[in-house]
């Protein structure tokens, strides 16, 4: 066995060329297939190892109304959560060099959605905040810098976050972003620029915007894989269970948070009414009170007047009887003094009276003897003294009425009326006359004392008369001032009265608008929608499905190409290996008969094979497994720039296939090689093998034509049927190489065709303008203006679009979609061409359907008629119609009109963009007329056709490696099939060969000689691979293909022409070198006896 | 004039990695007239082949002269070297060397477009009796008619020289008589220079020329007076 050993090293080292084809071979195949299908996996463990380090959410729930602690709480006692945070993030505008960008504002959370920092340090205080990398190359910030933080809304920036001025201390990846896409928001145009992170304190609400949970288990499992999903789903159940309790809770909490000031404002508003009741009935009660005293006052002073009247009439009847008593007392004592006048004249005439009488009497003359003289006259005297008595009794009478007065008192009169009493009753004259002097005297005493008297008593009288007039003019004074008062008092309370009559209407008025916002807020409160629950797995974050359908792009052509390499590696060892055991016949057959064991003698070869496989294979897994996925992981960074690092461990399953493929089939090649020829007997080993026999062709039935065929075209032709196996490896293999090419340009031309047929064919605006809408009117009729004088501007047209998530049912992709509604909307064909790819016909727009692009249509599985939604953030959820699907490469679209727009939303678009189209005539430079319109304050952005290409381009440039290693792994395809076999093709004809050269062909005629077959081969196999390329580029575009964007169909001409090139290049290089190896073969080979 | 003459003919290998160099010719000299059949016989490794491939211009020499129609041929370079053995020289080996893929004809033909002025194929194929079998593949034939092939190949293109290595080496003695009968005719019909290598010393009184190599030298060389058909003699 030893020596068996000894033979296979001896064997390499005499013909190491085809060792190390085979062994190439190996490498090539595992290396390809190893690598290429450990790329799938090595991006989603790429991903899924970053996603992990950094905790990234497993579900995060967002609510339409913030989130609460309680929230939290209830989350964390969910069976299946490892941890649940409470986050913050608002959406909020940058203000940048010239303009102002959408950035999201998110505080940081520990041991969950934490970031890498790329640069500088965390922020420490509430006025520090990191930028994603992606925006501080943007913008241009540096660490250090200030960020300028602008309110979207009318709302007060601090109304959300403390702070508005942040300043950048270092900047962050993190696996929430993998790409540029930062997802997208409801302010500005829609997108977001970028992020910034802050420390949680900052802001200054009271409730989350979004909870991030992580699941406990969740990590060791690979996010991409059904286990996670699964994993996912059980908690997002879980969580489902208590949505609906937890909604309520939070709707009741907003409920009373909102009914508390509405309730406090009822009340006043209540007791306002109140207040105004009592006031107006106090007001009417004090008007009554006013008519009250009116009425009073009026009673009063009639009083007064009455009063005044009377006391005066009072008065004046007093003073008259005062005056009439008076008048009385001095008639009475006039009289009294007349009296007394004649009194004393009658107590005068006593003496002689008496002495009269006392004569008379004395005398005693009887009557008739007393002259009649004296009798007369004492009879008068008689009757005076009579007259006296009674005059006295009169005017005692009279005097009495004084006796009150005081003028004359009591004893006066009695004595007066006694004396008078004398006088009358005396019985005789004399003491009549004495009593009459004796009146007199008391009479005159009397009257002496009478006007004293009476002035006294009048005075006194007058004064009390005075005085009681004075009382009574006193007390009139007082009425009268208390009816002023009054009419004062009562003018004052009409004023007041006025004056809050006045109020009344004011409170009315205050009232009512009180009513009405308690109204407009109670219908607020009513509005107050059920806060709703939305749980968000991983998918909902922008990239992360993506990036697993671009892994599962590279895991599908993991599937197809490596194949495709490995079946040529399997058939070109077989045929190396035939050949080695053809070749060493007589060896086999030396050995047989010297005795060797089949089995030692296939053990030979099968060891040869496994030699080479094995080292191969270790090689392939070796290299293959991480250059190809560095590669392609590397190639995907360019997308994914925010991926950090690069795992590639090596894929036990995919290395262990492909190695024990390979050394299967080049185990399996040598066996069945050896099998034939160890069959045979010694002695026909020795000899040489019959060779194939050639057979006429049917072309040669043709005896006309086919004598007209030169020789060596007739041996080509012939050669074919002889070698058939040789010749459909030739042809699997420049087939092959010719279809990776295909495939390498079919490639650059779809994604070339994406920027021709969107830029040229689909927009055909040159430019589209972006008006900040929120900017003055006079600031956009400015820009208009400026617009519509410019020559080099030939039309434009007002278009709004907005960015909302579109989902459909029966595909779990979300989409971000742009919606896009022209104003004029019958004139869109001018700037977007809305149209069927295929028919190019145009496709009407109508007020009830909506247009989507195509790509939209194929991942979210819409045609005709079908609906989806649409939504903002998970707000604003709208179902469409589709009316038509429209060619479209670039990013995801959905044209309606603006009636439609109108009916869907309830307001009419705010028309934010502009598409120009240039002047024909001139020559536009777009930096120019970008320059020139952003000087304008309308101007929020623009874009211009001509420079989004060249973006485009650049980008797409990364993906030119794609091409070269098609390309590569053309040229390797093509050259280890053609070399390998040709290199059989010449040892098979090594002796043929020999003797052309020795019957004088030139060495070009030797190698046209074998050309010939190439040639031929190489045309059927280029036209095949051709077909072949059509079929794997439709299929390769098909995976290839990024979400946004659609590539083209179509392979263009130029490209069949290139790869036809390259691949007769390829097979010209090697028919050179085939050329160089003829020219080295030896002549005397065909004097030598066949071995 | 010598038709072909080599003077002092040198050749020397070098083999393996010793550096050690093998010379196979050491000083071969000799001459033949045109229109001769001559034999260069001698065992096994004395350098006969090693002669044959000089003169058929399929090797070069390490020094000396090797002079056809007066031409050295040594100082040819590859391509008149190739030219040479194109338009001047017929080969016939020892295993015959048809092409598997022609006919017979085919053969024949593809010899006769290669030279300036080759002789009609078929007319070959009647002269060395196969013009019933023209249209089979080599395969088909068996050794001696596959040797009249490879004869009427070489004859076709109308060389000055035919050189024959070992032609009856492969085949039994009956068919190697009459394949060196036919080539005898040959060179008498035609005139034809034909030089036969062999170690097989009975045939030599057949030719006109014997010339014996041995170690790389020529032992002898001498002109056969009499020649005899090979009819004549039996080994």
């Amino acid at each position: 066995m030893k020596l068996i050993y000894q033979d296979v090293f001896r064997e390499i080292r005499k013909a190491p060329g085809r060792f190390i084809s085979l062994f190439l071979i190996v490498v090539l195949g595992v290396a390809f297939y190893a690598g290429i299908r450990s790329c799938s996996p090595d991006m989603v463990e790429t991903a899924d190892k970053f996603y992990d380090d950094y905790n990234l959410q497993d579900i995060r729930v967002i609510s339409t109304m913030g989130l609460t602690d309680d929230d939290v709480r209830a989350i964390e006692k969910i069976d299946g959560v490892e941890m649940a945070r409470g986050e913050y993030s608002f959406d909020v505008y940058c203000r940048t060099e010239d303009d102002q960008s959408a950035v999201k504002i998110i505080g940081l959370t520990e041991g969950i959605d934490e970031v890498k920092l790329t640069d500088g340090r965390m922020p420490q205080k509430a006025t520090e905040c990191i930028v994603d990398d992606h925006f501080v190359n943007l913008y241009g910030y540096k660490i250090g810098d200030v960020l300028e933080l602008i309110s979207p809304d009318d709302t007060d920036i601090e109304e959300k976050i403390k702070h508005s001025q942040l300043t950048v201390t270092g900047t962050f990846v993190s696996p929430q972003y993998l790409s540029f896409d930062k997802g997208n928001t409801t302010i500005g145009s829609g997108n977001l620029s970028g992020i910034v992170l802050v420390r949680p304190e900052i802001f200054a609400v009271d409730y989350y915007t979004q909870i991030a949970i992580l699941v406990e288990g969740a990590k060791e499992l690979n996010c991409y894989s059904e286990k996670y999903e699964d994993a996912i789903d059980d908690v997002t159940g879980r969580l489902k269970a208590i949505k609906e309790s937890r909604e309520d809770a939070r709707y009741r909490q907003i409920l009373e948070e909102a009914n508390a000031p509405l309730n406090e404002a009822k009340e006043k508003f209540e007791q306002g009414v109140k207040d105004l009741a009592d006031a107006k009935e106090q007001l009417e009660n004090a008007k009554q009170e006013i008519a009250d005293g009116e009425v009073a006052l009026d009673e009063a002073r009639k009083q007064y007047q009455e009063a005044k009247e009377k006391s005066e009439s009072e008065i004046a009847s007093s003073q008259e009887q005062l005056d009439t008593f008076r008048k009385y007392a001095d008639a009475v004592v006039s009289y009294f003094g007349s009296f007394n006048s004649v009194l004393e004249t009658l107590s005068n005439a006593r003496g002689a009276i008496t002495t009269v009488v006392q004569l008379i009497e004395g005398i005693d003359i009887p009557e008739e003897y007393i002259p009649q003289e004296i009798k007369d006259s004492l009879q008068t005297i008689e009757g005076s003294i009579d007259e006296i008595f009674s005059e006295t009794g009169r005017i005692a009478d009279d005097l009495e009425v004084l006796e009150d007065a005081g003028i004359i008192t009591h004893s006066e009169i009695t004595q007066m009326r006694s004396l008078a009493d004398k006088i009358r009753y005396a019985d005789n004259i004399s003491d009549r006359m004495a009593a009459v002097s004796q009146l007199y005297d008391l009479n005159a005493g009397i009257y002496s004392k009478m006007p004293g008297r009476i002035n006294s008593v009048f005075a006194d009288y007058q004064a009390q008369l005075d005085a009681a007039k004075n009382e009574a003019q006193s007390q009139l004074d007082d009425a009268s001032n208390e009816i002023a008062e009054n009419a004062e008092k009562l003018d004052d309370a009409k004023t007041e009265v006025a004056e809050n009559e006045a109020k009344i209407p004011e409170a009315e008025q205050e009232l009512a608008d009180a009513e009405k916002e308690i109204k407009e807020a109670e219908e607020e409160i009513s509005k107050i929608a059920r806060p709703e629950w939305y749980i968000l797995g991983r998918n909902y974050l922008p990239e992360y499905t993506s990036y697993e359908s671009d892994s599962k792009r590279i895991g599908n052509i993991g599937k197809v190409f490596p194949l495709i390499f490995f079946i040529v590696a399997a058939l070109v060892c077989l045929t190396a290996m035939t050949r080695m055991v053809d070749e060493e016949r007589t060896q086999i057959g030396t050995l047989k008969a010297l005795g060797y064991s089949r089995g030692s003698i296939m053990w030979k070869y099968i060891s040869y094979a496994l030699l080479a496989s094995v080292s191969g294979s270790v090689i392939g897994v070796l290299a293959g497994g991480k250059i190809f996925p560095y590669i392609i992981i590397t190639v995907y960074k360019i997308m994914y720039p925010n991926l950090v690092g690069i795992s590639m461990p090596y894929n036990l399953e995919h290395s262990l296939v492909a190695s024990l493929a390979a050394i299967g089939c080049m185990s399996l090649a040598a066996f069945f090689a050896c099998v034939k020829s160890l069959s045979e007997e010694p002695a026909s080993l020795m000899r040489p093998v019959a060779p194939a026999n050639s057979k006429k062709l049917l072309l040669e039935r043709i005896t006309g034509l086919w004598r007209k065929i030169p020789f060596t075209w007739k041996n080509a032709f012939r050669n074919f049927v002889r070698y058939k196996k040789r010749l459909f490896m030739t042809l699997f293999g420049i087939c092959g190489s010719t279809a990776l090419l295909l495939v390498g340009f079919g490639l650059k031309d779809a994604i070339n065709t994406i920027l021709y047929a969107q830029y040229g064919g689909v927009n055909k605006f040159d430019a589209q303008i972006v008006i900040d809408v929120d900017s003055s009117q006079k600031n956009q009729d400015d820009f208009i203006k400026a617009l519509e004088s410019d020559e080099r501007v030939q039309s434009y047209s007002y278009v709004y679009t907005t960015i909302v998530d579109s989902e459909a049912e029966g595909s779990k992709e979300i989409l971000t979609t742009y919606i896009c509604v022209a104003k004029d909307a019958d004139n869109i064909d001018e700037y977007i061409a809305l149209k069927d790819r295929k028919s190019q016909e145009r496709i009407e727009l109508t007020d009830d359907a909506v247009l989507i692009s195509e790509k939209m249509s194929n991942m979210l599985k819409l045609k005709q008629g079908d609906t989806f939604t649409v939504s903002v953030d998970q707000k604003d959820r709208k179902t469409l119609t589709v009316g038509g699907v429209v060619e479209n490469y670039v990013e995801h679209y959905i044209y309606m009109t603006p009636v439609m727009y109108e009916t869907l939303y309830g307001h009419e678009p705010e028309y934010n963009t502009l598409v120009v189209v240039y002047n024909d005539d001139m020559e536009v430079i777009s930096e120019e007329l970008s320059e020139d319109y952003l000087k304008y304050k309308a101007v929020g952005g623009i874009m211009c056709v001509d420079e989004m290409i060249d973006k485009f381009e650049d980008m797409i440039s990364s993906l030119d490696s794609i091409t070269y290693v098609l390309i590569v792994c053309a040229a390797a395809l093509s050259f280890v099939v053609l070399y390998n076999l040709n290199n059989i093709n010449i040892s098979e004809r090594r002796r043929e060969l020999a003797t052309l050269k020795v019957l004088g062909f030139y060495d070009i005629e030797l190698s046209q000689y074998i050309y010939r077959e190439n040639i031929l081969i190489t045309i059927i196999g280029v036209a095949l691979g051709i077909v072949a390329g059509i079929f794997l580029n439709s299929f390769v575009v098909h995976t290839v293909e990024v979400d946004i964007v659609m590539f083209g169909r179509q392979i263009f001409l130029m490209s069949f022409v290139k790869s036809i090139l390259i691949a007769v290049a390829f097979a010209a290089l090697v028919n050179i070198i085939v050329h160089f190896k003829l020219k080295k073969i030896d002549m005397a080979t065909s004097l030598k006896s066949v071995e | 004039m010598k038709f072909i003459e080599l003077i002092d003919v040198v050749k020397e290998y070098s083999t393996g990695k010793g550096g050690v160099t093998m010379r196979a010719l050491d000083g071969v000299s000799f001459e033949i007239e045109n229109g001769e059949f001559v034999v260069i016989v001698g065992p096994s490794g004395a350098g006969k082949t090693t002669v044959l491939n000089m003169l058929g211009g399929m090797d070069t020499i390490t020094s000396g002269r090797v002079l056809v129609d007066g031409v050295d041929i040594a100082k040819y370079n590859s391509r008149q070297l190739t030219k040479y053995r194109r338009c001047d020289v017929g080969f016939v080996f020892q295993f015959y060397n048809l092409i598997p893929n022609f006919t017979a004809l085919e053969n024949v033909e593809l010899a006769n477009q290669l030279s300036e002025n080759p002789l009609d194929a078929e007319t070959i194929m009647k002269e060395v009796g196969l013009e019933e079998r023209m249209d089979h593949f080599p395969a088909q034939l068996s050794g001696g008619e596959q040797q009249r092939v490879s004869i009427a190949r070489a004859i076709a293109k109308n060389p000055k020289l035919m050189l024959c290595d070992e032609p009856t080496g492969a085949l039994d003695y009956n068919t190697g008589k009459t394949i060196l009968k036919l080539l005898q005719d040959m060179c008498r019909n035609k005139g034809m220079t034909v030089i036969v290598i062999t170690h097989n010393q009975a045939i030599t009184p057949m030719a006109d020329r014997i010339i014996n190599i041995k170690n790389g030298q020529v032992t002898d060389a001498h002109i056969n007076e009499h020649p005899v058909s090979i009819d004549e003699i039996e080994w």
